[in-house]
């Protein structure tokens, strides 16, 4: 009776101590000051004309609240259309990368078929990459197919990364064999099975690879700055650090434009906040 | 109509170079209830499976009804089939689940006929007609089980196969559906193959058994002949509890044996004197008293399972027997104590297992 | 038949824009020009020239240099937050979603965002260095400081996403193991060191192998902060793949050196393999 009372003592006592949820408290509150600080900073920045932005001591609150860059950034620059163009683009990747990949995944877990460990060592050779070294080959391949300066430069190459079948994949593969065997036998063929079985039982792992590859298109630089020339079909990324290249930097317009660039992305963020925080991602790639 | 529901013509089925079905030959009546039984890794699921669609045999041929069904599509083979996990979908509900098979063939628009009425004359047919509205993870092991039973009769299908499908319920649960699938049966009236490792459902369900090791067919018949005529020494330790005792013995011609010191009268006859045998006791088939057809020993340990007593006897053969007695009050360990057995439960096995 | 139906169109994209790259891309290490006129022949003269070109060297010293810094930084700081995540009663998931939104950002805003904060006359940053040591700090524009500098960034951006996932990994580990050591007498100290550490090894494997792929290419936050200089101390490969082609218009060179740079990304992760592959 007496070990057993010991016994629960200690294992209520693994909760963390004190001290520990106080440094712990402390470690945090600092971690979200420089996570935050930097956005304010550039919010204040974005809100001041160019005389107040230089003024010392620097005050995080301007008197006088100057909209001026944000009336700039929307008149004078095209960054209205790169916002367009960088969600068009993103949509479209998403949507045909989340098909593509899907069904490639269903075929790699659960249909048999020869050559199956051949195509996915390959594809997990392709994983280990770098895209960067492939851009000067990319960019030959895409001018050769007459796409250069084209929405589809930046779309068709986006549909060839292989991180995403092995993410559906892992969904696809803890799905009981016996659920798919069940519906073959009540009648359903392969594309039925695939429609009405499978791509309900994984939405999660479909929303994940959604946001995933929706992420990796809106965040994308290098590849938009190759093979994309003209201003009013870029992206936003290399859009708005095309603003920095001109002589005199106007840093109240670059801070207006970073600001608004984070605006849709974080209301997606706060739309779909549990699938972000699921890393769900990572659990699928060690696997 | 055919002389059989299902027929397996040499059957066999290989993966890479484990045979998992050997040379299968068996034909299943119409109307019967035949359960396939035997260890994990005896091939009686993958028998089922072959049956189904779901694996091609190796070689050989499978007849549903008499069509040859080798190159049909799962879906047009007429057999509906039980999994153990019971494979409903997830993400539908019950209603949703039974009616899966007629949307899946569009039989709704072929028939002209109303899919909620089907489903729901399944659904009672089961017990399950007041949980139509719930998705499968809101119902117990016992109610999914209902389901997937009426998805399977939801297409009036020719043959029934059921793999394991009482396995994860608890004993008390699996004693009554027991019953109700057997009750089932009779009412529908299709042919059944059930597959178990399991010889209490096994003996308790089936019209035929078949007792099946490393893919091969040990022995098919009613459970009465299994039990009481095992053809081997296989089938005879595995079917009844506790298993059957087995002891060597030397033939002493017509239908004597001497195990030990001890000579045994059978049933069956016994070989040219000299000839070394395996004799088998069930413990259950044991009577407490010195007679003339009797195993001496010491008691070694007694376990009281409560209707009845497990004896465990040492005799001087290299291992120890046990007995199942119902009154075991006279009997303590340390003692000297005295097993008899009638003839016909004397059990005799040639050298390689195979009843003489 | 039909799984070869569903992987098609999977393979039909991945052959194009990754195999069909990958292919020329060797190809291409023997010629040169391209750009403007047609490419010609030019034989081995590419590589030979990589050799002895210590641009080549510096820019994959300046890569290995940047990563030796930003990743186990990253791993430590994403660590000790996920740890203060993993032990707080109340509010992890506040906490969390601040962590990881500047995850959320393109590093490249990161980078301009990073510009302005570290500018040396009214850069706040600056505005705390001279109000502690009385002197302006010029964080890009020194060449010991800028890599230092732009690790920093890119750590400040990374945080978030490695300290959720390795929460993730800590709140994976069995509970029982916990208890058990607690009861043989273990402290919270020796518990991280003893049993998570060791436990989160799959977890590690992932990350570093993942993390040395990735920034192994830094380029993004490069081109903004300080497009390789002062003085090429910031040059990466990758940047230097950008200018052959670009400014230079080199083509093949610039196809020499992203051979190069696949060849150590797949050195590395080999050794990584190696490295953490299973004793038992």
């Amino acid at each position: 009776m007496w070990r057993l009372a010991r016994r629960k003592r200690n294992a209520v006592s693994l909760k963390p101590t004190l001290p520990m949820v106080t440094v712990s408290y402390g470690v945090l509150m600092f971690a979200a000051i420089i996570s935050i600080v930097p956005f304010l900073y550039i919010l204040s920045t974005s809100v001041k004309d160019t005389n107040s932005l230089f003024s010392y001591p620097p005050e995080w609150i301007p008197d006088v609240l100057y909209w001026g860059n944000y009336a700039k950034l929307l008149q004078e620059t095209s960054f209205l259309n790169w916002t367009l163009n960088t969600f068009m683009i993103g949509l479209a990747v998403t949507v045909l990368k989340l098909v593509i990949d899907a069904m490639a995944a269903y075929s790699l877990a659960k249909l048999q078929f020869a050559g199956k460990k051949t195509v996915s060592a390959v594809l997990l050779l392709a994983v280990a990459i770098p895209v960067a070294a492939l851009v000067i080959p990319l960019f030959f391949l895409v001018r050769s197919m007459g796409l250069l300066n084209t929405y589809w430069a930046l779309i068709l190459p986006a549909l060839a990364n292989p991180l995403g079948i092995f993410l559906l994949r892992s969904f696809i593969v803890s799905l009981p064999d016996d659920l798919i065997h069940s519906a073959r036998l009540d009648g359903a063929g392969e594309l039925k099975i695939f429609a009405q079985i499978i791509l309900p039982l994984i939405r999660s792992g479909l929303v994940v690879h959604a946001i995933f590859t929706f992420m990796l298109q809106y965040t994308n630089f290098l590849w938009p700055l190759v093979a994309i020339q003209s201003e009013s079909r870029q992206v936003l990324t290399v859009g708005i650090s095309s603003l920095k290249s001109n002589f005199v930097v106007d840093w109240g317009l670059i801070s207006a434009a970073s600001l608004l660039a984070t605006i849709p992305i974080t209301l997606l963020f706060i739309a779909l906040q549990r699938f972000f925080l699921a890393q769900s991602l990572s659990s699928a790639l060690k696997g | 109509m055919a002389s059989a529901a299902v027929e397996y013509r040499s059957v066999s089925k290989i993966y890479g170079d484990f045979v998992a079905v050997h040379n299968l030959d068996l034909p299943i009546r119409h109307r019967e209830f035949l359960v396939l039984l035997g260890p994990s890794g005896c091939g009686k699921s993958t028998i089922l499976k072959l049956l189904a669609g779901i694996e091609d045999p190796t070689s050989g041929e499978i007849f549903v009804n008499g069509n040859l069904v080798n190159y049909l599509l799962p879906r047009d083979r007429n057999v509906a089939m039980v999994f153990q996990n019971y494979a409903l979908y997830p993400h539908m509900t019950v209603a949703e689940n039974i009616a899966y098979p007629l949307k899946a063939r569009r039989w709704a628009t072929r028939n002209r006929t109303n899919v909620g009425d089907k489903v729901l004359q399944a659904a009672k047919l089961v017990e399950i007609s007041d949980q139509l509205g719930k998705r499968p993870e809101a119902l117990s092991g016992g109610q999914r089980q209902r389901v997937a039973l009426a998805r399977a009769l939801v297409r009036d299908p020719e043959v029934f196969a059921m793999d394991e499908p009482l396995s994860n319920l608890d004993a008390q649960l699996r004693d009554s559906m027991r019953q109700q699938l057997i009750a089932l049966h009779r009412r529908v009236g299709k042919a059944t193959i059930y597959v178990t490792h399991d010889q209490h459902e096994a003996m308790t369900m089936a019209d035929r058994v078949v007792v099946l090791k490393d893919g091969i067919i040990q022995q098919v018949g009613t459970p009465f002949e299994v039990y009481n005529e095992p053809i081997n020494t296989f089938v005879a330790g595995f079917v009844g509890h506790p298993k059957m005792n087995f002891v060597p013995g030397i033939s002493l011609g017509g239908k004597s044996v001497r195990v030990g010191k001890l000579d045994l009268q059978s049933n069956c006859r016994t070989g040219p004197e000299g000839k070394p045998l395996m004799v088998g006791l069930r413990p259950t088939d044991a009577k407490f008293e010195a007679s003339l057809n009797c195993i001496r020993g010491t008691v070694a340990a007694s376990e009281f399972t409560g209707a009845d007593t497990i004896v465990t006897l040492s005799t001087g053969l290299p291992e120890d027997l046990r007995f199942r007695l119902i009154d075991a009050s006279s009997c303590h360990p340390g003692q000297a104590a005295a097993f008899s057995y009638a003839a016909e439960h004397v059990h005799i096995f040639d050298q390689n297992g195979n009843r003489t | 038949m039909t799984a070869y139906l569903f992987l098609a169109p999977a393979l039909v994209f991945f052959g194009t824009f990754l195999i069909w790259p990958g292919l020329s891309l060797f190809v291409q290490t023997f010629h040169n020009g391209g750009v403007m006129s047609p490419a010609v022949f030019v034989g081995t003269e590419n590589w030979e020239r990589t050799f002895v070109d210590p641009l080549v060297l510096k820019t994959i010293w300046n890569t290995l240099r940047y990563c030796l810094m930003a990743i186990p930084a990253v791993f430590v700081i994403a660590m000790l937050f996920a740890l203060a995540l993993n032990s707080i009663p109340v509010g992890q998931t506040a906490f969390k979603t601040i962590i990881y939104y500047p995850t959320l950002q393109p590093i490249l805003i990161a980078a301009l965002m990073f510009t302005f904060v570290l500018h040396q006359d009214f850069g706040v940053l600056n505005i705390v260095m001279r109000a502690i040591t009385g002197e302006p700090v010029n964080f890009l524009g020194d060449e010991d400081l800028a890599m230092p500098t732009i690790a920093m960034v890119e750590v400040w951006k990374g945080m978030g996403f490695w300290a959720l996932l390795f929460l993730a990994g800590i709140q994976n580990l069995p509970r029982d193991l916990y208890h058990a050591a607690e009861l043989d007498g273990a402290g919270p100290v020796r518990r991280f060191f003893q049993l998570t550490l060791p436990l989160l090894k799959p977890t590690f494997f992932f990350s570093v192998t993942f993390a040395t792929i990735v920034n192994l290419q830094v380029f993004d936050s490069i081109f903004v902060l300080t497009d390789g200089g002062p003085f090429h101390s910031t040059a990466s490969t990758t940047w230097y793949i950008y200018r052959s082609l670009f400014t230079f218009s080199e083509p093949g060179y610039g196809a020499t050196l992203s051979f190069v740079l696949v060849l150590v990304v797949l050195v590395l992760t080999a050794i990584q393999s190696y490295a953490f592959r299973d004793k038992s």
